[in-house]
């Protein structure tokens, strides 16, 4: 479970990637090849060759080291990630999973800054790679994009971001380490810090509620949970945040009792 | 209930369910005998607590709105679930997720 500080699991599976290694011509194979090292380190995309800075309109969902992913980001990248599972026919990773990615890509272009971002060129070769190995057109993946909410720039940032993380890991290793035992280092020293409302990016939208006349109260901002003591049936009294020195509490409301 | 049914997955994870009703205790006593749920039932007879977290009379019946609130070990809300109906739940599969991660 996570609390305010967490450590995640390094490897993440980005199954899409494994798809491209087969793909010709000599530049685009040596593409490919990073792709799929790529894949094998665990990275990610994020729609944007520079990760956006959190603003009021689209908060944190976590930060590493003192750098933050804006939830809107998350979300494009998780959406981007099943855009191109499903064009790959593989299954897609879970949100959770892709912010496990985000989270080593942060690591890696912090050890490894880059000064600019891949070229125009090489971001439409590497998508046309992936286009040729998938069997499928321009037409259908802006198909696939578009009924996802997502532009053509959304692929190809992704792939912009992929790209600078490919170089930043090739950086790593010709430095002689393991991406894979960096990694592992890295994570067991960092700062990754979820913000309140992390999981609040995936809620599902509550039905309006049924019944008119009503003035609903609003549910409050994920943020503090309001503490009580309440009396229990069987006896004593229940404390929230005594209860929470022991761990997480899932409270349940019900409408009618029994 | 299905909660019932997965309240050890709860434990496993170091976390309590807690079912809060706007009932006087006895209410709620009686009740309990009767679903005997595992985990603590509380009373909430003022509504002090739902409306705090704002879930009281959302459906108009002068009860708390079916909703579940998954709360952090720091005391912050990590996810919230307000449901449409008394029927309308998330699946224990959710909110066991929500604590894993």
């Amino acid at each position: 479970m996570l609390s305010p500080a967490v450590t995640m699991g390094q490897n993440a599976r980005r199954p899409w990637i494994a798809l491209v290694v087969a793909g010709g011509g000599a530049l685009l194979v040596l593409v490919l090849v990073s792709l799929m090292m790529s894949r094998e380190l665990g990275e990610a995309p994020l729609p944007s060759a520079t990760p956006i800075p959190p603003t009021p309109a689209d908060p944190a969902v976590i930060s590493v080291n003192g750098q933050a992913i804006g939830r809107s980001s998350w979300q494009q990248a998780v959406l981007v990630d099943q855009v191109m599972s499903g064009l790959a026919g593989v299954p897609a990773p879970a949100p959770e999973e892709t912010l496990e990615r985000l989270i080593n890509d942060l690591l890696v272009l912090q050890a490894v800054p880059q000064e600019s971002p891949p070229s125009d060129d090489l971001i439409d070769l590497t998508i046309g790679g992936l286009t040729d190995q998938w069997g499928v057109d321009d037409g259908q993946v802006a198909g696939a994009l578009e009924g996802a909410g997502l532009t053509w720039e959304a692929l190809e940032s992704t792939v912009a971001w992929m790209l600078m993380v490919q170089r930043a890991q090739q950086a790593l290793q010709e430095r002689g380490l393991s991406i894979a035992e960096w990694l592992a280092e890295e994570r067991a020293g960092a700062e990754i810090v979820v913000q309140p409302g992390l999981s609040d990016a995936f809620l599902p939208t509550p039905a309006p509620s049924p019944v008119s006349g009503a003035t609903p109260s609003p549910l409050p901002g994920l943020g503090a949970a309001p503490d009580f003591t309440l009396q229990q049936a069987g006896g004593g009294d229940f404390t929230l945040s005594a209860q929470l020195a022991h761990g997480p509490v899932v409270l349940v409301f019900f409408q009618r009792c029994g | 209930m299905e909660l019932r049914e997965a309240y050890t997955d709860f434990l496993a994870l170091e976390a309590e369910v807690v079912a809060v009703a706007v009932a006087p205790i006895t209410t709620v006593q009686e009740a309990s005998a009767v679903v005997a749920a595992p985990y603590p039932m509380l009373s909430d007879p003022d509504h002090r607590v739902s409306e705090a977290y704002g879930v009281y009379d959302l459906l108009g019946d002068g009860f708390a709105g079916p909703a579940t609130f998954v709360v952090g070990p720091d005391g912050r809300v990590r996810w919230a679930y307000l449901g449409a109906d008394s029927a309308d739940r998330p699946a224990v599969g959710d909110i066991l997720a929500r604590l894993r991660w």
